[in-house]
């Protein structure tokens, strides 16, 4: 059964929650948090999905919109709060509301992209999130993503039947090369750089503090599970990349990653958002015995 | 706003429900239904139908939006979803509205296949509707899917970046995929059924009062030309072209200004 709400400061913000079964209930609650500007259903409804899913493991959840996104209301913010201020209190809000209606006291929250980033500020300063899902967020190349994302231009430049033309300019400084292009290739929308692929989302902080960060997590007992799609090989790319850049530096079973190869970063296609469904569903009962 | 979950038990509609600004002891000037595109579309289109429900609702208008079965924050699966279905959710919607307002004026609004939706509707409503605005109507369904079919490719190649030129089998994956998907969403076996026959002619029966349908200029049906009366459909030419067949999303909100003006000033327009 699902139920549509108004919540939180001045009644501002909307949400969805599903109530499970009454039945052995789990004392787990699911949020799920707005990816960019798309409104609490998420990237082609994977939130609705993921909450219906969870469900048949009788787990509540609710879905809602920030303020200022989706039917979410402005309001003003108490103390001229920012903004990332305000979505933590909002997401505080969020966990008020599913205890008051379904009596979970535990939470995790399940993030896409930008998401993540009002995922883990919330997790920091709230007791009550003991778990968090986040799909593409903080990502960190290392030397061996960067060869093999060059490995696979290259390829792809051979199917195209441009390699050494690519090759040729790759060798060249920036400005010779630019120099040098054919007329059209100057005309051309510079090429996206690391970091700026639209609709993409790059934001991290640096590694060792954002490796500090997760160990207290870790040692407060928070599981998080980050998972990376294969739509972003420029910034992950192989399945152990998470675990070379935070495997010394973090040491806690409880910090995982999962590497989705046939995923795209808003999980298009159907059987992505059924593989994606099919991850959080086996460790959520890993990790909650749900 | 109100929100709400409207119809059967376990088989219920997410609706938003904008009540209108209106002084004490004031009526209403009328209500407004909208109905969403498809899919991909609906998500991109949602702040614009926001938009558009909170300035009606300013203008004295009492206005709801809602998610037809199987779609959005409704109950129901993608694979639940048909065209009647849809149908029976803009009734219901509409008996709700009509319930909650006391409106002796409703109007409704749908953008691509919306529009064709709520023609379909117009028929089966408890009460007519005194205007009827689509924008951008499908005006063939099997030219719909096919355009459907071709965004869904190019959103997947583009989307899974260097390795969709030189792995063959995922390309044929991708392509054998866009007969029964487009852009995240089933096509299910009844929609492609409906939607192959379907065609709107510039002269297609309805039983609103008023049937006004918003195109780009260069694409009027022919026989027709901007601001010419063709009964019972009267088309207008609108100032922007969307591109509503696209996976833009994360930070792509559709929100065409003139477009929402011109809508939006419509549907105010005295009947």
């Amino acid at each position: 059964v699902e139920t549509s709400i108004l919540f939180g400061p001045n009644d501002a913000l909307v949400g969805t929650i599903n109530h499970a079964s009454s039945n052995s209930q789990s004392d787990i609650g699911f949020v799920f948090l707005n990816a960019g500007v798309v409104h609490r259903v998420g990237p082609h409804r994977i939130n609705v999905k993921l909450a219906r899913a969870v469900a048949k493991l009788h787990i509540p959840s609710i879905r809602f919109d920030l303020s200022g996104l989706g039917d979410s209301q402005r309001y003003k913010p108490a103390q001229n709060a920012g903004y990332d201020e305000m979505a933590a209190r909002e997401i505080s809000a969020s966990l008020d509301t599913l205890t008051a209606k379904t009596g979970v006291t535990r939470f995790v929250l399940c993030a896409v992209c930008s998401g993540t980033v009002h995922a883990y500020a919330a997790a920091t300063h709230d007791p009550r999130i003991v778990g968090m899902l986040l799909l593409d967020g903080y990502m960190y190349p290392t030397q061996r993503a960067k060869l093999n994302y060059f490995w696979l231009r290259a390829k792809r430049r051979l199917a195209q039947g441009n390699l050494f033309h690519w090759l040729a300019s790759k060798a060249k400084p920036r400005s010779v090369a630019r120099a040098t292009a054919p007329a059209e290739a100057k005309q051309a929308v510079p090429a996206a750089k690391a970091g700026d692929t639209p609709g993409f989302f790059a934001h991290r902080p640096e590694k060792q503090e954002f490796a500090a960060m997760l160990r207290t997590l870790a040692q407060r007992g928070v599981e998080v599970c980050f998972i990376y799609a294969g739509g972003g090989l420029q910034y992950y790319n192989y399945p152990r990349q998470f675990d070379d850049v935070f495997g010394k530096l973090v040491r806690s079973d409880r910090v995982t990653s999962l590497f989705l190869r046939d995923i795209d970063h808003t999980v298009t296609r159907i059987a992505a958002q059924q593989a994606l469904i099919s991850a959080i569903i086996n460790w959520t009962k890993v990790r909650y015995r749900a | 706003m109100i929100p709400l979950r409207i119809g059967e038990p376990h088989k219920q509609c997410f609706a938003m429900y904008h009540p209108a600004t209106v002084r004490s002891g004031e009526r209403a000037r009328g209500a407004v239904l909208l109905c969403n595109p498809f899919g991909q579309e609906a998500i991109r289109a949602h702040r614009l139908y926001k938009l558009i429900a909170e300035r009606l609702a300013r203008e004295g208008v009492d206005v709801m939006r809602f998610d037809y079965y199987g779609t959005g924050d409704s109950d129901g699966e993608d694979e639940d979803v048909t065209i009647e279905g849809c149908v029976e959710s803009v009734i219901a919607s509409h008996c709700e509205l009509i319930g909650r307002t006391s409106a002796d004026r409703t109007a409704c609004f749908g953008l691509r296949l919306g529009a064709a939706i709520a023609l379909a509707a117009t028929g089966k409503m408890y009460s007519p509707l005194e205007k009827l605005l689509l924008w951008e109507p499908p005006l063939s369904g099997a030219a719909y899917l096919a355009e459907l079919a071709s965004a869904h490719q190019v959103a997947t190649t583009r989307d899974y970046g260097a390795r969709n030129l030189y792995d063959e089998s995922f390309m044929r994956l991708l392509v054998s995929e866009s007969t029964h998907e487009a852009l995240g969403f089933s096509i299910t076996a009844s929609m492609n059924k409906w939607l192959s026959g379907f065609e709107l002619e510039p002269t297609s029966p309805s039983a609103a009062k008023n049937v006004i349908a918003f195109r780009e200029n260069q694409s009027l049906p022919s026989g027709d030309s901007a601001g010419r009366r063709t009964e019972p459909i009267e088309w207008r030419t609108v100032p922007e072209r969307v591109d509503w067949s696209a996976n833009e999303m994360m930070n792509a909100s559709v929100v065409p200004a003139q477009t929402l003006d011109a809508i939006v000033n419509c549907l105010l327009e005295p009947i």
